[in-house]
């Protein structure tokens, strides 16, 4: 192309380079925005999205009422100051207290800061060097406040049984390559400590298996029976129609409601006696069974109502506390996060106040107190603007 | 124990997709710039080709890498349109001067490309960073003393070597150890390794009078300590620290003393040592609001105008609108990333994602700063868009860093929708049982 031709189309084609660079610049753009929407949507939706499970405060002196649970996320520190990841404003909890990470397979692992002193199930650490690992169901004392690890399903870690199963095989693998290196009466306390959690797990499993086989059984029974009563009753119902039929057809019959009635099958046969427990009662005796067994080995189980001690599942799997569940429904509309189809009834409203509280401690309440005890405490109540 | 992930329940829509609009129009871009390029004088197959290949790559590189794995297209996005833009402008600055810098650019791209996808699988899939880290720490050393050893100069710094007859800018490749070595003890509140390792780095720099990159290395460092810990009143000390270094670099280093002078009026120094800026001035207030044309003006006067200058061509050739909106994709780009950033769950991921978007956005900062007369100019690379096969290998090192980061970050996603929608409903637990 001859320059001066060349000249001419390209300063014409500079207007065509802008267009398309203000609709390139405009599309990333957009699609950041929307993104960073639905990123809040998420959030919103799954406020519990992130978290491996809960510390549920036991006792302890402060701001926090008992059964105040903490959400856990995987990493991040506790103590006293709103800065931290999980905010304790407990007597003799330090500004930062202790720093925290969770490992898949191993638990929490827990470390004290530097000055800072923590108990994980009664073993005291105040070395920043020695970290201790949390199981489901662990409890933490840091200052005066006890705290108790509720992990959520789906995170793998093990439970306090499993690490008992643990420290048994390392135990009798120590005594098969050496044993003479372990101390008589240790290896005797230690030896007792695994049988004591070795047997407590086989009573758990013995009284779920029995619980099972009998129910299965007694279920069988009646399952016979309600199955005669129905065929009696069918039987009858069938001998009435044959006679109500005959009435019916009588022009001045007015019994035709009672007969329909009558002819119903009764199905209250199928519902369960009182006296038979719900699959949920059954697992909850379990639990308190368990607990009562716990009691005489040292581990001890809160069986209140908002702690549940782990339970094993008919998969031979353990079950940790639920995560939160969501009905949110996604498609792929090309955009780096799958769109959320909003239900009908969904809140648009996507401010602050609207927003459902993370946990217990930054509730909305909490937080307007906490602003207006700052503002009153240093700024003089806005006198001083 | 463990139990198998099921799918997530995600629906096929039937809307227009944002990311094959955005690529389109990146495409449709490239293709009608190369192919105007091509035509200019007699026509070159080198521009036809390109024209094809360079949107196909930006295709391929933004729309077919994430069915492997999940990754964040937006960013691929950004990135392969910044890489081409550089490619671009070196191919139009080619004509009529003899260079193949635009071709080889274009290879460098590709390079880049593979760089980018072997560290989204170091991110994705490696779990044990212990070993790796040590490995590359001493690695790491070992490069920043070779320039010292057999290095050659190059602008004033010695901080290039030259291996197989290819020279190699070390501190480049070393960012992406530095981010991984600081990510890595700072998630666990390991101060001593990292603060040795940085110091060390630092050193070398200074030694090496690559203060750019030195400038760089301290800045990022700084705010990823600030990330790691939030202990404000040691990050002010480390910013007065800095600055009490600058001011002692300003007595120490001649050049140094040079450049601020330079800075603050190129016009006395126009005949000399002033005469880059003072072209790199000129350039961009020659483009105007819209550019003299593509292919057209005078880049070549700018002294290397290919790699710290690039800017400047870029507002010449396009305007200083389309100057703008480069920025506008780097600040996009930056907030992708920290946005990236912010939604990982492990601290190691987090603060290596705040690293890397930290970096870009310094050494953008710092080298269209120094182009625009903000700052003194320094001699560091306008990311993947300047000239250069370290430079741009290291800056898609640092997306492939970052998109490793997203890429976790989803299957982390992935994994709260499954054991939301699934883990109720198979619980044992008296609290979660249903009739």
């Amino acid at each position: 192309m001859p320059t001066e031709v060349y000249e001419v189309v390209a300063q014409a084609a500079r207007y065509w380079f802008l267009l398309l660079m203000v609709l390139i610049v405009w599309r990333s753009y957009r699609w950041y925005r929307r993104d960073q929407k639905q990123r809040k949507k998420r959030l919103k939706l799954l406020p519990d999205a992130g978290y491996v499970g809960e510390l549920v405060l036991i006792s302890g002196e402060g701001e926090l009422k008992r059964g105040t649970i903490l959400l856990v996320p995987w990493e991040g520190t506790l103590g006293f100051l709103r800065s931290n990841d999980i905010c304790i404003p407990m007597k003799g909890v330090a500004n930062k207290h202790l720093w925290f990470r969770f490992d898949n397979g191993k638990g929490l692992m827990v470390e004290a800061l530097r000055g800072c002193q923590l108990k994980v199930d009664n073993e005291e650490k105040t070395s920043a060097k020695k970290a201790q690992y949390m199981a489901h169901g662990s409890r933490l004392y840091v200052g005066g406040a006890e705290l108790r690890l509720r992990l959520f399903a789906g995170f793998e870690a093990p439970t306090r049984s499993m690490q008992g199963q643990a420290a048994r095989e390392e135990f009798s693998d120590q005594q098969e390559q050496n044993p003479q290196s372990m101390p008589d009466a240790a290896a005797a306390q230690q030896y007792a400590v695994m049988q004591q959690i070795m047997m407590q797990q086989q009573m758990m499993n013995q009284i779920a298996q029995q619980q099972y086989a009998q129910q299965q059984a007694q279920q069988m029974a009646y399952q016979q029976q309600a199955y005669q009563q129905w065929l009696a009753q069918q039987q009858a119902a069938g001998a009435q129609e044959q006679s109500d039929a005959a009435y019916l057809q009588d022009e001045n019959g007015g019994l035709y409601a009672d007969a329909k009635a009558s002819g119903e099958a009764d199905f209250s046969a199928y519902q369960r006696p009182p006296s038979e427990m719900t699959h949920a009662e059954l697992v909850a005796q379990i639990a308190r069974e368990y607990d009562h067994s716990a009691d005489q080995g040292n581990i001890v189980f809160d069986s209140e109502e908002r702690f549940f001690p782990p339970v094993k599942g008919d998969d031979d799997n353990w079950n940790y506390a639920p995560y939160p569940q969501s009905d949110v429904v996604l498609e792929d509309s090309g955009y780096t996060y799958p769109e959320f189809v909003e239900p009908e009834d969904y809140d648009e409203d996507m401010t602050d106040a609207a927003a459902p509280p993370k946990s217990v401690y930054v509730g909305h309440d909490d937080a307007e107190q906490a602003k207006k005890k700052l503002w009153d405490k240093y700024l003089g109540g806005g006198q001083k603007r | 124990m463990s139990k198998k992930r099921p799918r997530p329940r995600v629906k096929k829509s039937n809307k227009r997709h944002p990311d094959r609009q955005l690529v389109s129009a990146m495409m449709l871009f490239y293709f009608s710039a190369f192919m105007l390029i091509s035509l200019n004088g007699e026509i070159a197959l080198e521009g036809m080709a390109l024209s094809v290949v360079v949107p196909a790559f930006i295709y391929i590189a933004t729309m077919w890498l994430p069915r492997f794995f999940p990754a964040d297209k937006l960013l691929l996005a950004i990135a392969n349109f910044l890489c081409a833009l550089g490619v671009l402008i070196l191919y139009s600055t080619d004509q009529g001067a003899g260079t193949t810098r635009g071709m080889q650019q274009a290879v460098y791209y590709g390079v880049g490309i593979g760089v980018m996808l072997f560290c989204i699988l170091l991110v994705r899939y490696i779990r044990r960073w212990k070993f790796l880290i040590n490995l590359m720490m001493v690695g790491a050393a070992i490069l920043m003393v070779l320039p010292l050893a057999i290095g050659t100069e190059q602008g004033g710094a010695t901080n290039w070597i030259n291996v197989g007859g290819t020279s190699l800018q070390p501190s480049e490749v070393v960012k992406l150890a530095l981010l991984l070595i600081l990510s890595y003890y700072m998630s666990r509140r390991r101060f001593t390794p990292w603060f040795v390792f940085a110091v060390f780095c630092l050193g070398m720099l200074m030694l090496q009078k690559d203060l750019g990159t030195a400038l760089i290395y301290y800045a990022t460092t700084l705010f990823m300590f600030y990330a790691s810990t939030g202990n404000l009143p040691l990050t002010g000390l480390g910013i007065v620290g800095g600055a009490g270094a600058a001011v002692l670099g300003y007595q120490m280093f001649a050049h140094v003393k040079k450049r601020v002078a330079i800075w603050r009026n190129p016009w006395l120094y126009y005949e000399t040592s002033g005469y880059q800026i003072a072209q790199m001035l000129m350039a961009i207030a020659s483009g105007g609001l819209f550019g003299v044309g593509l292919g057209l003006g005078a880049p070549r006067v700018i002294p290397v105008y290919f790699t710290d200058c690039i800017f400047a061509v870029i507002c010449e050739q396009f305007g200083i609108i389309f100057g703008m909106l480069v920025l506008v994709m780097y600040v996009i780009l930056i907030l992708r990333g920290t946005s990236i950033a912010s939604a990982a769950r492990h601290s190691f991921h987090a603060l290596l994602a705040m690293g890397a978007t930290a970096m870009l956005g310094i050494q953008t900062f710092i080298i269209i700063g120094g182009v625009l007369k903000l700052i003194p100019l320094t001699g560091v690379t306008m990311p993947f868009v300047s000239y250069g096969g370290t430079s741009l290998v290291s800056c898609m090192g640092l997306i492939g860093l970052l998109q490793g980061v997203a890429s976790v970050n989803q299957d982390d996603l992935t994994y709260d929708y499954d054991i939301s929608h699934s883990q109720q409903e198979e619980s044992m637990l008296p609290e979660a049982e249903h009739e």
